[in-house]
C-alpha cells in the first residue's frame, strides 16, 4: 500500500535523525574527555590543576575497591533526599498555612519577599554555630535553600486557581477544608511538580555548600578535602559523581511527573 | 402566593475609589414551577442578581423572601466548569458529596441515563464536547434536587446547534422537574423561547424596565420550535423595540 510504504518512509527518517543526535551528542562526550586526557597529558593545561580522565578514572576504581567512596555517596545523597523532600513539603504546608488566612498572607508577604531575596547560602554559618558541625546542619541548609522559593510559588499557584470553581464548591456550601481538598490541591499539582523540578538542583546546592561548611563527610567534604591537599583529581571525582546523581534525580523527578499528569 | 419574592433590593460594590450601583430597586415575584428570564445587555447586574438569590452576597438593603424554608439552590455558570481532574461520575456526585447527601448516590445514574450520558462516566471531562460537558453540568445542579435553578447564560458558551439542542433538552428535562428556574441572558430569542416570564433589565443600575408574559401558545411548544410560531415574532419585534429604547 503506498500509504503504509510512505508512512515506513516517515519512521525511518525519524529513526536516523534520532540516530544522528544520539551519535553527535556521544560523539561531543567522547572528543570532549580526549581532549581533556591529550591537553593534560602534553602539560598544555596543567594536570595538577585539571587532573585527567584516566587519573580521575584509576582513583575511582582504587576508591571503589577499598570502599571509602560509597560512605560519602551515601550520607550526600540521604542528605539531599531528604533535604528535598522536606523542603517541598514544608513550602507546601507554609503556602496552605498562607492560603487559610488572607491576614496571615498579608502580614508575611514583605517577609517572604526579603526571606526569598537574601542569599541563603549566607547564613550557612549561623547554621554551623546553632547546630553544630554535623549532618542536620547539612540538612538545614539543603531544607532552607528550596522551602521559601517553594512557598512563594506554590501559594501563588492556589491562587491563581479559577474563582469559578471555587464559587462551584460555594454554592454547595463547602467548607475551606473541601475546597482545598477538591479544587485548590488537585489544580496547583502541575504547579507542585514543577517546583520538585527546580527544588532538585536547589537541594544539591543547599547539600554541598553544608557540606563544605560542616566539612566531616560527604562529596562536598571530598570536594574541600580534595581541594585544600591540592589533590584535584579527588575534586573532580567528586564533582562528576555528583552531576551523574543530580541528573538521575531530576529525571525520575521527571518520570514521577509524567505518571501524575497521566492521572489527571 | 408567590414562591419567591424580591422586594426592593439594591446592591451597590464598594472599592476604594468609589461605589458602584449594580442594582437598584428590584422587585419581582416567581411562582412555584415558573420559568422567569431576565433580559438585558452584557453588564446590567444579571448576574449580580444570581449571587443576591443563591446567598452569595447579600443585598445593601431590600430583601429576599422563599415561601418555603428548606430553599435547595442550583446555580449553572456560563461555562460548565467540571473539575478537570475528577471522573464525570465524580464531578456530578460532587454537590451530593459535599451536602452529605451521599446516600441519594443512585441519582448520579439515573440522570446520566436520562441524559444519554452512562457511557461518559468514567471519562474525564476535556474528553467530551462542550455540549455534552454543559449536559454533565446540567446533571451536577440537579443531582441535588434544587427546588430553584439558577441559570447564568448557560448557553451562551455553545455553538449555535449546541445551544439550540441543549435549550430544548433543558426545557424538556426542567418540565420534567417541574423545577421553578430563573434564567439571565442577552439572547432574546433564548429568552421567549424558554420562559413563561420575561423581565427587561436597563443597564447600569440595573433594573426591571418592563415585563411580558408569553403567550400560552408559546410556552407549550419547545424552544425550538417556539422560534417559528407567529407569536414569537411578534413578541420578538416587541421586546427589541424595548431594549433598543433602552439603548441596548
Amino acid at each position: 500500500m503506498n500509504i503504509e510504504q510512505l508512512q515506513q518512509q516517515y519512521n525511518e527518517k525519524r529513526r536516523r535523525e534520532k540516530r544522528k543526535i544520539v551519535s553527535f551528542q556521544i560523539l561531543l562526550l567522547v572528543g570532549l574527555l580526549l581532549f581533556w586526557e591529550i591537553t593534560t597529558h602534553f602539560r598544555i593545561l596543567d594536570p595538577l590543576i585539571f587532573s585527567s580522565p584516566r587519573a580521575v578514572g584509576s582513583l575511582f576504581i582504587t576508591k571503589i575497591t577499598d570502599g571509602t567512596l560509597f560512605p560519602h555517596i551515601a550520607i550526600t545523597l540521604f542528605e539531599t533526599v531528604v533535604g528535598f523532600i522536606l523542603g517541598t513539603l514544608l513550602g507546601t504546608l507554609l503556602a496552605i498555612s498562607l492560603w487559610s488566612s488572607k491576614t496571615f498572607a498579608n502580614v508575611m508577604d514583605p517577609y517572604l519577599v526579603v526571606l526569598n531575596a537574601m542569599p541563603k547560602v549566607a547564613i550557612g554559618p549561623m547554621i554551623l554555630v546553632v547546630f553544630g558541625p554535623n549532618m542536620l546542619a547539612v540538612l538545614v541548609m539543603g531544607v532552607l535553600i528550596s522551602v521559601i522559593i517553594s512557598t512563594i510559588v506554590i501559594f501563588s499557584a492556589f491562587q491563581q486557581v479559577n474563582e469559578n470553581y471555587i464559587k462551584v464548591m460555594q454554592l454547595f456550601r463547602a467548607s475551606k477544608y473541601e475546597t482545598f481538598r477538591h479544587v485548590i490541591l488537585p489544580a496547583s499539582t502541575p504547579t507542585i511538580i514543577s517546583t520538585l523540578k527546580v527544588n532538585v538542583g536547589l537541594s544539591w546546592v543547599g547539600v554541598i555548600v553544608g557540606e563544605f561548611l560542616v566539612s566531616s563527610s560527604g562529596l562536598g567534604y571530598l570536594i574541600i578535602s580534595g581541594f585544600q591537599v591540592f589533590n584535584f583529581t579527588l575534586v573532580f571525582l567528586a564533582l562528576l559523581i555528583i552531576i551523574v546523581l543530580a541528573t538521575i534525580m531530576y529525571k525520575g523527578v521527571e518520570l514521577i511527573e509524567r505518571k501524575v499528569l497521566e492521572k489527571q | 402566593m408567590s414562591y419567591l419574592e424580591v422586594k426592593n433590593v439594591t446592591h451597590h460594590f464598594f472599592k476604594e475609589q468609589q461605589v458602584a450601583t449594580a442594582l437598584e430597586d428590584v422587585n419581582f415575584t416567581v411562582n412555584s414551577g415558573e420559568f422567569v428570564s431576565f433580559l438585558g445587555p452584557s453588564g446590567c447586574g444579571k448576574s449580580t442578581l444570581l449571587s443576591l438569590l443563591a446567598g452569595l452576597l447579600k443585598p445593601t438593603t431590600g430583601s429576599i423572601n422563599f415561601a418555603e424554608s428548606d430553599v435547595e439552590i442550583g446555580y449553572m455558570l456560563q461555562q460548565d466548569f467540571l473539575f478537570p481532574w475528577k471522573t464525570i461520575e465524580d464531578n456530578v456526585a460532587l454537590g451530593l458529596k459535599l451536602l452529605k447527601k451521599e446516600e441519594d448516590r443512585s441519582i448520579v445514574d439515573e440522570l446520566l441515563e436520562q441524559f444519554e450520558l452512562a457511557h461518559t462516566k468514567k471519562l474525564y471531562p476535556p474528553q467530551l464536547s462542550g455540549g455534552m460537558r454543559q449536559r454533565i453540568a446540567l446533571a451536577r445542579t440537579l443531582a441535588v434536587k434544587p427546588t430553584l435553578l439558577l441559570l447564568d447564560e448557560p448557553f451562551s458558551a455553545l455553538d449555535f446547534r449546541s445551544k439550540l439542542s441543549l435549550e430544548n433538552f433543558v426545557s424538556e428535562t426542567l418540565k420534567r422537574f417541574s423545577t421553578t428556574t430563573i434564567l439571565v441572558t442577552h439572547d432574546i430569542s433564548e429568552a421567549i423561547a424558554m420562559s413563561d416570564k420575561v423581565f427587561i433589565f436597563s443597564p447600569r443600575p440595573g433594573t426591571i424596565v418592563k415585563s411580558f408574559i408569553i403567550p400560552q401558545e408559546v410556552r407549550e411548544l419547545t424552544p425550538f420550535e417556539a422560534r417559528n410560531a407567529p407569536a414569537f415574532q411578534v413578541l420578538f419585534q416587541e421586546i427589541w423595540k424595548e431594549l433598543d429604547s433602552d439603548e441596548y
